[in-house]
């Protein structure tokens, strides 16, 4: 039983671990990123797995970029940026069965995420953008990157505030469909570079030892299986940090300083290893 | 034997009898946690109105695949703000447009037929109390003069939960098979149009197809309407 719970829930790093990377080490002032000026994403270690909604504005339309949406599909027909395709929060898992099967959630094979690309058009030259409207969750936006970075393509970026931001700073919306994705074919991915992901061996060996992190609600922390969890409650030793408090209520990610403090209070500094799920 | 078979029977369907039925469903649900945690998931999968995840619920079962499908729709019917069509497309999708229409058919007739009874079971002392007899016996009143056509009507417009017509079909004293054949009559349409395009559907088109949907209610709605104004005229001119 122990196991299964691990298998939908451990190997889910997404936003929370990309976010927190970023920026460790090299704390500098921002700007709140709230002017219409683009926000300087250098303040951030990693800032390049962002995208600013200027310079995505700049690609729409663009044959060398492809926008992914991973908002729910009814969310998504209410108004997504043009031109971006909806894949629903699980386009890239797997998705057979039902939560608390062994491997229901995790992350699609090889094989099957190439031809899943391949259909919305990636080639290994494209760009891709994923967006969602962010705070109503799950944050799959943020885990299709780790997922495709993970798979090789370093050519793929989060929508700098997601749908929320790129609103606010006045940008086009849309009901329409897009049009159909041309698929096409030769897409290569690598053997998945698991540095960045930890599976249940790692994490019971780790028990312990290294900060987990359940980055879920308070309430699915405490025991509540609303979303379909086959088991409740949290991995013993976990601490608590909502994925939601790193984005400021516009989406956009809070200042690297901010960061660095709230996961010091956690007892995470910028050099340690640390489990997000 | 038979004496004893009557006991249980009053028993039953006495308030006492309804409060212990509906004690033993909730205690089922909150102290089995296979069944509570089965059930949570189906709600989960269910509410993300999303039909490759129902899609890959159903699939999960292998062989048992089409009869989880079944259940999932009598769960959807009992569970009246769950949508029927999401469940429609995911069978498609899996067994083919025709066995899949077939499919949904059949278990969306035994979810309506099991709401009707749900509400006739539970509902019509209640209901009754709740509102007035004179309220509920017009009601019945239009029901069993116009029932068959209003049925055939709400199960045609797309956005009007047939769940919720058909416990409220159990209120009235409107009969079981009437109720039945309208419901399979009226469900048809819907049910084929759903299960040979509904996957495929995306903008401009799904908006024609919600129109020719539309276009037939209507219709049958001007048919009611000429049928109602008739019968008052008909009173009427027996008054004179």
């Amino acid at each position: 039983m122990f196991k299964k719970f691990l298998g939908s829930g451990v190997l889910l790093l997404g936003l929370m671990l990309l976010l927190s990377a970023c920026g460790q080490q090299k704390p500098a002032n921002s700007d709140s990123g709230q002017t219409k000026v683009a926000a300087d994403l250098s303040v951030y270690k990693n800032g390049d797995v962002f995208i600013t909604p200027q310079e995505l504005q700049k690609k729409l339309g663009d044959k060398s970029a492809i926008l992914v949406d991973t908002n729910k599909p009814d969310v998504y027909e209410k108004g997504h940026i043009p031109g971006a395709i909806g894949i629903g929060w699980h386009g890239l898992s797997k998705i057979v069965g039902k939560p608390g099967d062994p491997l229901w959630g995790t992350t699609l094979d090889k094989e099957e995420l190439t031809k899943k690309l391949e259909s919305y058009g990636v080639t290994n030259s494209t760009l891709v953008v994923f967006t969602s409207n962010l705070l109503p969750g799950p944050g799959s936006d943020g885990r299709s990157v780790w997922q495709l970075r993970m798979a090789g393509l370093d050519n793929v970026k989060l929508l700098y505030g997601g749908n929320p931001y790129w609103k606010e700073l006045g940008f086009e919306m849309t009901k329409e469909a897009p049009p159909k994705p041309f698929s096409v074919t030769g897409l290569t991915l690598k053997e998945f570079d698991k540095s960045y992901s930890a599976d249940k061996a790692y994490i019971y060996a780790n028990l312990g030892k290294t900060v987990i992190i359940d980055v879920r609600t308070e309430k699915e922390y405490k025991g509540s299986q609303d979303s379909g969890e086959a088991r409740g409650g949290h991995i013993q030793g976990a601490k608590h940090l909502v994925w939601s408090s790193l984005l400021n209520e516009n989406g956009t990610p809070k200042s690297p300083e901010v960061i660095i403090k709230m996961m010091a209070d956690l007892g995470v500094t910028p050099q340690d290893d640390f489990v997000v799920y | 034997m038979m004496g004893r078979v009557n006991v249980v029977k009053s028993f039953l369907s006495g308030y006492k009898g309804k409060l212990l039925v509906l004690l033993v469903v909730l205690g089922l649900y909150y102290f089995i946690p296979v069944i509570k945690i089965n059930i949570n998931q189906v709600f989960f999968i269910l509410s993300n109105m999303d039909v490759d995840l129902v899609r890959g619920y159903i699939l999960g079962f292998g062989i048992w695949a089409p009869i989880v499908s079944f259940l999932l729709m009598i769960f959807q019917s009992v569970i009246a703000p769950l949508p029927a069509f999401i469940i429609t497309f995911a069978n498609a999708s899996l067994f083919g447009w025709v066995y899949g229409a077939i499919l949904s058919w059949s278990s969306a007739m035994v979810g309506a037929a099991l709401c009707f009874y749900i509400a006739r079971y539970l509902g019509r002392v209640v209901v009754e109390k709740l509102t007035s007899r004179t309220a509920l016996e017009k009601a019945d009143h239009f029901f069993q003069q116009y029932g068959k056509f209003a049925i055939v009507i709400a199960r045609l417009l797309p956005f009007v939960s047939f769940d919720i017509v058909s416990y409220a079909a159990g209120l009235t004293s409107m009969r079981f098979w009437p109720f039945f054949i309208a419901t399979g009559i009226g469900q048809l349409p819907a049910t084929i149009v759903y299960s040979y395009i509904g996957g495929m559907l995306t903008g401009t088109t799904k908006t024609l197809v919600f129109g020719l949907l539309m276009l037939f209610a209507v219709t049958a709605f001007m048919v009611l309407i000429k049928q109602v104004w008739n019968d008052r005229k008909k009173e009427v001119e027996k008054s004179v």
